[in-house]
C-alpha cells in the first residue's frame, strides 16, 4: 500500500475515533464539541496528506527555552 | 459547557498568537514560572510522599516505569510505517510521545482541584519516573541496543536535566522539610494557580508559533498528535483502574500518558539524536498534543476514570 494512502486512512481512521467520541459524549449529555471540531477539521487533512513531514527544513530548535 | 479559569489564559494566549498581538511577556518571566511550578509541584509531592510513603508505591512506581517504556514502543511503528519517517525522526518523536507535560499534568491538577475531585498525593513523584525511560528506549530504537546512557554527555542531560533536577529537589525537599514547609506554602501552594495561569498564557503563544511548522508538511503528524494522547490516555487510565487508583488518580495517569514531554527530552535528543529534526518533534507535541489534551483530553480522561471506577 502506497505511504500517502497509508497515512490518509490514518487520519481518517483519527477523525471518525474522534467523530465518535464526540458523539458518543454529547449522547451522555457531556460537551461533545471539542472532539467534534477535531475531527471534523482533520477530515480534510486526510486529502492533504501523502507528502513527507521529514522534508521539513525549518532551523532546529532547541527543546530548552520551552522547557515545561 | 464551562472551561476552567487556568485553560481559558491558554486560550486568550492562542487567540493573542492567532490575531499575532504582541504581548510583552518577557522571557525571563517564563523561565522563572516554570522554576516555580516545577519546584511548587515537586514540594507538594515530597510532602505528600513523607506521609504516604508505602511499599504500594514501590510497585506502582515500577509499574509506571513500564508504562514509559510501552508508550514510545507503540509510538515508532506509527511513525516508521504509517508516517513514513525515517528512523532518527520516529524514534526522537517516539521518545517524546513516552515521556511526560509537567505543564499538562499541572492543568490536570488545578481542573481536578475545581471540582473537587481527590486524587493521589504523591503522583509528582510519577511525573518524575516518567521522564526519563522514553529517552533510553527512544535512543534503543535510534540506534540499537549497544547505545544506553554511557554517553557521559547524553547521561548528564537526561539524569541531571534542569526539569529533573528542580522536580526531584523539591520533591526531597518537601520530603525531609517537615512542618518547616509551611513557611514557604504561602508562596508555592497559594499562588500556584495564578502562576499557571500566567505560564498557560504564554504556552497559548508559543503553541501559535509551533503550529505554523504543522502547515506546510504535517496532516500525518497533527492526527499523530491526536491519536497518541486518545491511545496513550486510555491505557494510562486501564493501568490507574488496574492499580486501584481513585477517579483523581486515575485521571492523572490517564493525563502522564497523554501528554508529550517539554523537559528532558528534547534536551536529551539534542545531544543524543542531533541530527533528528527537533521541529517535527515539538510542533507535534507542544503545537498539537498541550492543546488538545488541556481543551479536550482532560476532560475526557476525567469522564473515562469516573466510568471506568464506577
Amino acid at each position: 500500500m502506497p505511504q500517502h494512502t497509508r497515512q490518509r486512512l490514518f487520519i481518517l481512521l483519527v477523525a471518525l475515533i474522534n467523530l465518535g467520541l464526540a458523539m458518543a459524549l454529547t449522547a451522555n449529555g457531556h460537551a461533545g464539541i471539542p472532539l467534534g471540531v477535531i475531527g471534523t477539521a482533520l477530515l480534510p487533512l486526510a486529502w492533504l496528506a501523502g507528502r513527507n513531514p521529514a522534508a521539513i527544513t525549518d532551523a532546529q530548535r532547541g527543546g530548552d527555552s520551552y522547557a515545561a | 459547557m464551562q472551561l476552567d479559569a487556568v485553560v481559558l489564559f491558554f486560550v486568550l494566549g492562542l487567540a493573542a498568537g492567532v490575531l499575532k498581538v504582541r504581548l510583552p511577556f518577557p522571557g525571563g518571566l517564563y523561565q522563572s514560572l516554570t522554576l516555580f511550578l516545577l519546584l511548587a509541584i515537586g514540594l507538594k509531592g515530597g510532602a505528600a510522599l513523607a506521609e504516604h510513603a508505602s511499599l504500594r508505591i514501590v510497585r506502582e512506581s515500577l509499574l509506571v516505569v513500564g508504562f514509559g517504556v510501552v508508550l514510545p514502543l507503540l509510538a515508532f511503528p506509527l511513525l516508521r510505517y504509517v508516517g513514513g519517517l525515517n528512523r532518527i525522526n520516529a524514534a526522537a518523536i517516539a521518545a517524546h510521545y513516552g515521556s511526560v507535560s509537567v505543564a499538562t499534568y499541572a492543568v490536570a491538577v488545578a481542573v481536578l482541584d475545581a471540582a473537587g475531585v481527590a486524587y493521589e498525593p504523591y503522583f509528582p513523584l510519577f511525573v518524575v519516573l516518567l521522564e526519563i525511560p522514553a529517552i533510553i528506549v527512544g535512543l534503543v530504537l535510534a540506534k540499537g541496543l549497544s547505545v544506553g546512557l554511557a554517553n557521559r554527555q547524553l547521561a548528564h542531560e537526561t539524569l541531571l536535566s534542569p526539569g529533573i533536577v528542580l522536580m526531584v529537589g523539591g520533591l526531597l525537599i518537601g520530603a525531609f522539610a517537615g512542618d518547616s514547609l509551611s513557611k514557604i506554602s504561602p508562596f508555592f501552594m497559594d499562588l500556584f494557580q495564578g502562576a499557571l495561569a500566567l505560564f498557560l498564557l504564554k504556552m497559548g503563544l508559543i503553541t501559535t508559533e509551533q503550529l505554523g511548522a504543522l502547515k506546510q508538511d504535517g496532516p500525518f503528524l497533527t492526527a499523530f498528535g491526536i491519536f497518541m494522547p486518545l491511545l496513550a490516555g486510555g491505557l494510562g487510565a486501564l493501568l490507574g483502574h488496574g492499580l486501584g487508583l481513585s477517579v483523581g488518580g486515575i485521571t492523572l495517569l490517564a493525563v502522564l500518558g497523554a501528554s508529550a514531554s517539554y523537559i528532558a527530552v528534547p534536551a536529551a535528543m539534542r545531544v543524543a539524536l542531533p541530527q533528528a529534526n527537533a521541529t517535527l518533534s515539538m510542533a507535534a507535541s507542544l503545537g498539537i498534543t498541550f492543546p488538545f489534551n488541556v481543551l479536550a483530553g482532560i476532560p475526557l480522561y476525567l469522564l473515562l476514570a469516573q466510568w471506568l471506577h464506577s
